[in-house]
This record gives structure tokens, sequence and C-alpha cells, in this order.
């Protein structure tokens, strides 16, 4: 930028600094011409690769300005100069990790790309490990996490829409879709919602999440999250749109219905028949997980007659003497679990195995010892408490011990009776939610026996239809 | 905000549903094991006996009682009616009365001859009444029945009824028929029923725990099974011994296997004996009834130490001589019983099927006249051609 009376590039680092109220990783480097000029080269030391600053930006304008030949670094290394607001504009460059070069000879500023944050390795995401099957996930890069997802569908239909999101953040958003898969429909909905957005910060998936989702008062997640490229691949090659997050390893998928949750991309790295009877399991594991506490409390206070006689006997002489009426018992030992689960994900990792061990068996064999739970509902609380973690996806699992605890209550008050009538808001519930347009209970809701092979088993993929996406998502393709 | 209205609206009225009150804890239960009732014809006081389970006595926790506590605990009150008895109990019951899991009812001889009625209806009337249980008859004085420990089984009422469950499938002894809805269903179509008579063995009871399991002798004052009481009308009218107790259960479709010695063309033989098809059909025959029982019966040599037949002519003449003994038994049983005007094998409710019979009305029933037909087959002839 040339100017004859003003010329804002001369004091360009001083107006740079002031903005960023001297920053500590504001790094000015010179280089002196033998023409007495300087050029001036100057980043955030924490965003940016200095090893290219160094062996590329730095050496070529050395090598311009002494022996090498004229503007080879114009020629070898790419950038852009600003325009208009040269202050302002500098200053998002230098946020965003670009490398500023002033060029005082030739009366010029160049923002040269130098952008690398610190980031860890690609490594096996914790929450969702799995035995067979690739073990990468995602990082908080969001390009590397681009990369990863890039490396499994390696066709041009591929489509990233990059956004930027929050006031003050300025997070970079990706919408990823397959263009020849996904409907379009569902591409302009995901698109609106997230351009919809209005907020200052986006710091993890969550907080974008919280914007899209269909329902806000709902225990049930109707987005999918997960760690794992390998997932939003699969999801990508369903039809579905994926939403990544700039800095955080997490990515959100859409539409998921409720009996997707049951399902785990193990599911399809093992046989099918194995992968069929896991999947029994965890519908099996989520009845447990949600309902023992409460048909345990309604059974043992309000329908005794239910029991069967030597049980009912066993767990009465357990009974004798415990002070507290079960559900007290019950909640208060459900609390007490969640109190040790989350003092464990806090704890160091060494100290949080001997802090669960002593939690969960010493406390809890101290407990019946001392009289003051029965073992019954030690058994009950483990069992709750196992089941809970067979479901593959966290945010699930979370809904779980919100339902547990909702039907603990009203199995106290009510018996089997508050058991009903909360099932039956919860199925009512279930039924009026929506994730992205689709209905939550779908297949079951609307009915389509066709896709119950896929809910309830796992076809061998020799007897499964090649390009057959899941039908709302052919739904969703047909309605313009 | 609304939705969340709505299902206030929809949760509030919950709170005021019977729920909260009627919960009882667990220990706060007396669990309710076997019920004796009797009657004193005199005065008419009810006496109910009831067994409580004492969970303390580790009967199912650790397996075999603790010597030193009771398994059951024995609870004696009256009243002027069964009703008041849930009033009185309380006089000497620290928790709840929970008969819902009661395994055995039992009722005094005496009470059975007044009259059952009362007892069952008082069952039928209250909401959790269960009607499912076996109904025995007292053949000893009930409070000593009661109050008798029983080895291996601690608890009476499992011992009771798993020898039922016992004697129903390796006999001919107890029918399935005997609990207390088979009683009423039978007494309202007017058929007679045959209820289990039990009784003491030795009338020195054990009346401790400890003694008991610390005694060897299990046949010592303990409960057994013997006979059965013929209920007509809700009344016990009289008695089958077991011999009789086998024809009974045979000819209305007892499927137990029920292992016993015959003396077939001079001869004995073990054999144990299993109903595989019965039929009963109705012909109107010579202006009467005639109702024919056909019964297939299979005999199994699996016992038959005696002797075995060794030539097909020999197996033949053996199933002849046993379709003959069968037959000749049944018939005596149907001649015995039909005197004392008691329709055991239920001829009516057969001869009734037949269109004609049912247009000859009721007094054609009483002339009707039982055929009885007996296939006999033996089988597992192939195990020892000669005994030893």
């Amino acid at each position: 930028m040339r100017g004859a009376d003003h010329q804002p590039w001369k004091d360009l680092y001083e107006d740079v600094r002031k903005a960023l109220g001297s920053p500590t990783d504001l790094v000015l480097r010179r280089v002196t011409l033998r023409g007495g000029q300087t050029i001036q080269c100057f980043y955030l030391e924490s965003m940016v690769d200095k090893q290219t600053i160094g062996e590329y930006v730095l050496r070529k304008i050395d090598d311009e300005h002494g022996v090498a030949e004229k503007d080879a670094f114009v020629r070898e290394i790419p950038f852009s100069v600003p325009h208009d607001d040269m202050v302002n504009q500098t200053v998002t460059a230098i946020i965003h990790g670009q490398c500023v070069v002033v060029d005082h000879l030739r009366e010029r500023v160049c923002l040269v790309d130098v952008f690398e944050p610190a980031s860890r390795p690609v490594e096996e995401p914790k929450a969702e490990a799995i035995i067979r099957g690739p073990h990468e996930g995602f990082t908080e890069n969001i390009l590397a996490n681009v990369g990863l997802i890039r490396k499994r569908i390696r066709n041009p239909n591929l489509r990233f829409e990059k956004m930027t999101i929050g006031k003050q953040s300025h997070t970079t958003v990706l919408l990823a879709y397959m263009e020849n898969l996904a409907p379009e429909l569902l591409v302009q909905e995901a698109r609106r919602r997230l351009t919809a957005i209005r907020t200052d910060s986006i710091l993890d998936s969550t907080y974008v999440e919280e914007f899209i989702q269909d329902k806000t008062l709902t225990p049930f997640p109707t987005l999918g999250n997960t760690e794992r490229p390998d997932v939003v691949s699969a999801q990508l090659l369903d039809g579905k749109v994926a939403i990544l997050v700039d800095g955080t390893p997490s990515a959100l998928v859409a539409p998921v219905t409720f009996f997707e949750f049951f399902t785990s991309p193990e599911d399809y790295y093992q046989r099918a028949d194995i992968a069929t009877f896991i999947r029994w399991i965890r519908m099996i594991s989520f009845v447990l997980a949600v309902f023992v506490p409460s048909i345990y409390v309604a059974a043992t206070t309000f329908h005794q007659e239910l029991i069967p006689t030597q049980l009912l006997i066993s767990l009465s002489a357990q009974r004798e003497g415990v002070p507290l009426p079960s559900l007290v018992e019950v909640l208060v030992m459900e609390v007490l679990f969640e109190i040790i689960r989350e003092a464990g994900l806090r704890m160091p990792r060494a100290v949080g195995q001997a802090l669960s061990i002593v939690g969960a068996i010493v406390l809890g064999q101290a407990a019946v010892e001392a009289g003051l739970t029965s073992a019954a509902i030690v058994i009950v609380v483990s069992i709750t408490g196992i089941a809970n973690f067979v479901v593959p996806t966290y945010s699930f699992g979370i809904t779980q011990r919100l339902l547990r605890f909702t039907f603990v209550f009203l199995a106290g008050f009510m018996g089997l009776f508050g058991i009903l009538c909360g099932l039956l808001f919860m199925v009512a519930h279930l039924v009026s939610l929506k994730t992205f347009g689709v209905p939550y209970l779908t297949p079951v809701v609307p009915l389509r026996l066709s896709e119950w092979k896929d809910v309830l088993i796992r076809v061998p993929r020799p007897a499964m239809k090649i390009g057959r996406l899941p039908s709302y998502i052919e739904y969703l393709k047909k309605r313009k | 905000m609304q939705a969340l209205r709505k299902l206030m609206i929809a949760v509030l009225p919950a709170v005021v549903l019977a729920g909260c009150w009627d919960k009882a804890e667990m220990n706060e239960l007396a669990l309710v094991s076997m019920v004796g009732a009797d009657s004193d014809p005199e005065t008419g006081r009810k006496m109910v006996y009831y067994q409580m389970i004492n969970p303390l006595s580790g009967i199912s926790v650790q397996g075999a009682p603790s010597g030193d506590q009771a398994p059951v605990y024995t609870y004696e009150t009256s009243g002027r009616s069964f009703g008041e008895i849930h009033t009185t109990i309380y006089k000497l019951l620290p928790r709840k009365l929970f008969v819902s899991q009661y395994r055995a009812l039992i009722v005094s001889e005496k009470m059975a001859k007044e009259g059952l009625l009362d007892l069952v209806n008082m069952i039928e009337i209250q909401s959790n009444g269960r009607t499912s249980v076996p109904l025995l008859i007292a053949g000893s004085p009930l409070a000593q029945l009661m109050k008798t420990f029983t080895p291996l089984e601690s608890v009476p009422a499992d011992s009771v009824s798993s020898r039922l469950d016992m004697l129903e499938r390796n006999s001919l002894l107890v029918d399935k028929n005997i609990r207390v809805n088979n009683l009423i269903e039978r007494m309202e179509r007017s058929e007679p029923i045959v209820m289990p008579i039990v009784k003491l063995i030795s009338a020195d009871s054990m009346t401790k725990s400890s003694d008991r399991i610390s005694y060897i002798d299990a046949n010592r004052s303990n409960l057994t099974s013997d006979g059965g009481a013929v209920i007509v009308n809700y009344r016990m009218v009289g008695k089958l011994d077991d011999e009789e107790l086998v024809w009974y259960n045979l000819a209305n479709g007892g499927r137990g296997r029920h292992i016993k010695q015959f003396q077939v063309n001079g001869k004995s033989v073990t054999l144990e004996m299993r109903l595989k098809r019965m039929k009963r059909s109705t012909e109107w025959r010579e202006d009467r009834p005639v109702v024919t029982l056909d019964l297939e019966i299979e005999f199994l040599t699996n016992f038959a130490t005696e002797n075995m037949p060794k030539t097909y002519e020999e197996m033949k003449r053996l199933e002849n001589g046993l379709a003959q003994i069968v037959e000749d038994e049944i018939t005596s049983f149907y001649n015995k019983t039909k005197a004392k005007g008691w329709d055991l094998l239920r001829i009516r409710q057969a001869a009734e099927q037949n269109r004609k019979v049912r247009r000859h009305g009721a007094d054609a029933l009483k002339s009707a006249e039982l055929k009885v037909n007996v296939k006999s087959r033996i089988a597992h002839t192939a195990n020892l051609s000669q005994p030893y």
C-alpha cells in the first residue's frame, strides 16, 4: 500500500501492538538491508510455525536483498495484501496466525499464512474406545479432523462449508455432507440453523448443539456426537450432515434417531451374529439402567405379592433393622454412586481407580454390614451403574441417569402405577420429538417394518443393499 | 413453558392417588406362609392359625435355619367371624398381616364337616385373597398340626406344598385339582371333590426347631398325607383311603406315574402305571344313558423284579389281566361311591353332554350306567428278561 502523504505501513507495528494491547507473544523481527532500509516481520509467537518464518520468509527476504535475484520472496511465498482499513485487517490477520511483513524497501505490507496452533497428535478417543476397527480419534485441530474424514471418503462430492460463529471467539465451524447423498432439505436446514446462531463464543460442539437441537427441554439427545472420524464418515455416507467445530474433538451428527443410540461403530467391525447379540444386550441394558431401581422400589414397597416367596423372604431378611425406607435407601445409594463417579472423573487417573474401588466395594460392603442399607440395594445400584456404561454414546448415558431418578421418585410415590404413568409420558414425549424434522422414534413410529431389521439385528454385509440409505433420508431426498 | 404447565396439570392430580398411603416396607410385613382354620360348633367361634415366616431365621439367606431361631411362628387368634380375626390378630401381631403369599390352607375336619362356605366366601371377598392355594383337611388336631416343624424344608407350608407337587407327579394319590378355586368350581357345578388329608405321624410334637433339626428320625413328629376328604356342597361327607384315591384319580384323568404291585393270573408283579389317553362318551341305550370311560394305560416294567413276561403270549396275557383288574377296580369304586350318593367320577357331567340325555331330564341321569374299557400296553420290556 503506498501513499505519498500518508504511509500507514510505516507505523503499522506500533498500531497493531496498541490494538492488541501489547501482548507478550507478539514478536517483531527486523532485517536491515544494505541500503539501510529495514524489513519488519511480526507475528503472534503462540500461533505460528516459527520454522517456516525462519526458513522461508526471513531467508528469502535476506536473499532477495542480498545476493539472490530480485523478488524471489514475492514469487516463492504466497501472501496477501491488506487494503483499505490496513490496521484492522492486519490485526485480524495476526490473530488468525498470519505473519506480517512490512517491506520498507518496496513500500508494501504482506500477510503470510504461517498458522500452526498447538495441538495434540491423533489419539484413540477415550470415551469411545473399541476393540476392533480404527483407533483414530479427532483432535482439537479442525483441519486435521477434515483430513481424517477425507482420508476415509476420497470422493469429490464431500463438501465442507465454512462458517465463522461467535462474536468474540470467531470460531470456525464446518458443515460437512456428501453432496450426492445428503438431502438438499437437510443441508439447507442445517445451514439455516447454523447461520442463525447468535452467540459470543463457541468453545465446544455442545455450544452449537444447544443452539441447533430441535427441542431444548428434553433429556434425550437429538444430535449425535462422536470423536471418531470413522463414525462421522459412515454417517456422512448415510446421507447425514456432520458439524465440526474448531478447537474440539467432538463432531455433531444429524439427524439421529432413538434406536441409533443402540448401535455402535463396532457393530460393523464385528461379525453380524455377535454384533446383533450385543445390540440386544445394549437394549436390555438400557431397560436395566432406567428401570431396575424403580421396579425394586415399587415391588418392595407396594407390590410384595409380585415377588416370588423365597425372594421375598430373602429381601425381607435383608431389610430387618435397616432404618431407611426403600425409596430413601435407593436414592441415597444412587446419589452416592453418582458422587463417586463424578469424583472418579475429576481425580487423577491412578487415584480415580482406587477411589472407585473404595467407593463401590468398601463403602457398599461396609454400609451393608453396618445395617444402613440392604445388600439388595447395593446389587441394584451396581447393576444400574454398570448397565449405564453399556450404551455407546455418552450423552445417551446421561439421559438414562436422569430418567432413572425420575422413575425412582414415581415408583416411590405410586408404585408400578407411577412407573406406568412415567412410561406413558416418556413414550408420548419420545413420539413428539424430532431430529432435524425426522421423527425421533423412526422406524417404530412411523412404522417402517422393513427397517426394523437394522434396529433389532445387524444384517450381514452381503445382505445389505448397495446404495441404500435410511428411509428417512430417502424421504427427505424426495421432498423438495 | 406451556408444555411444562400441561405436564404439571397432568401430574399433580396423581399425587392424591392412593399410592403413598398403602405403601409398606418389607420389614413391616408379617409374611404368612400357612393358614389354619377351625371353628367351634357349639359357640360358633372361629379360630385361625397363622404361620408367619421369621425372616431372621436365615432360611433363605444362609440355607439351613440357625438352630436358635424358629423358621416360622404360629399365631392363634379367634373371633366370632373370620372378619373379626383381622382385628383381633393385632393383639398379638406387631406387623402388618400379609396373606398374599401363603402356600397352604388347612381346615380342621370338624369345620370341614360343618361347612366351608363361610371360609371360601371370606377368601374370595378379600382384594388380596388367593384361591390358588391347596386346601387341605386336617386329620389330626389342627392346633398341633400348625405347631409342627418339618425336616429338610423348614417352612412347613413349603414342605407341604412341595410334597403335594411330588405326589401329584409321582403317584395317583393327589389330584392336581386341590386348590380352593377348584373346590369353588366343582361346588358351583354341584360336583363332589376330593381334598387331601394331612395328619401328624406321632402326637409328641417337637416345639423347638432346634429339636427338630437335630433329631435324625424324620418320621417322628412330621406331617404326612393320608387319604382324601370327599366334599359335597361345601361339606365334608366322607373319606377315601389311599387305594380308593388311586382309582379315583386314574378315572379322573390323573397323569401321575403310580407304582403298584398287581396280582395278575396268580403272580405278583410291580408295575409303573401311567395314563396315556382318556375319553368319556355318552350314549342313550335301552332307555338310559350309558357313559363309557375309555382308558389307555401304559404299564412300565422298570420295577418288575418279581417276574417278567418272556414271550409275546405271556405279555398279552399280562396286558389283558391288567386291563381287567383296572376295569374291575374302577367299576367297583364307582359302585361303592354311587351307593353313598357321591358322583366322584362325574358321570352326571359326562351324561349331560348328550342331547338325548338332556331331553329326558334329571331323572334319566339317576339311572346312568358306567362302562369302563381299558386298553393296556406294556412298555420297557427289554431291560431285563430274567431277574437274577
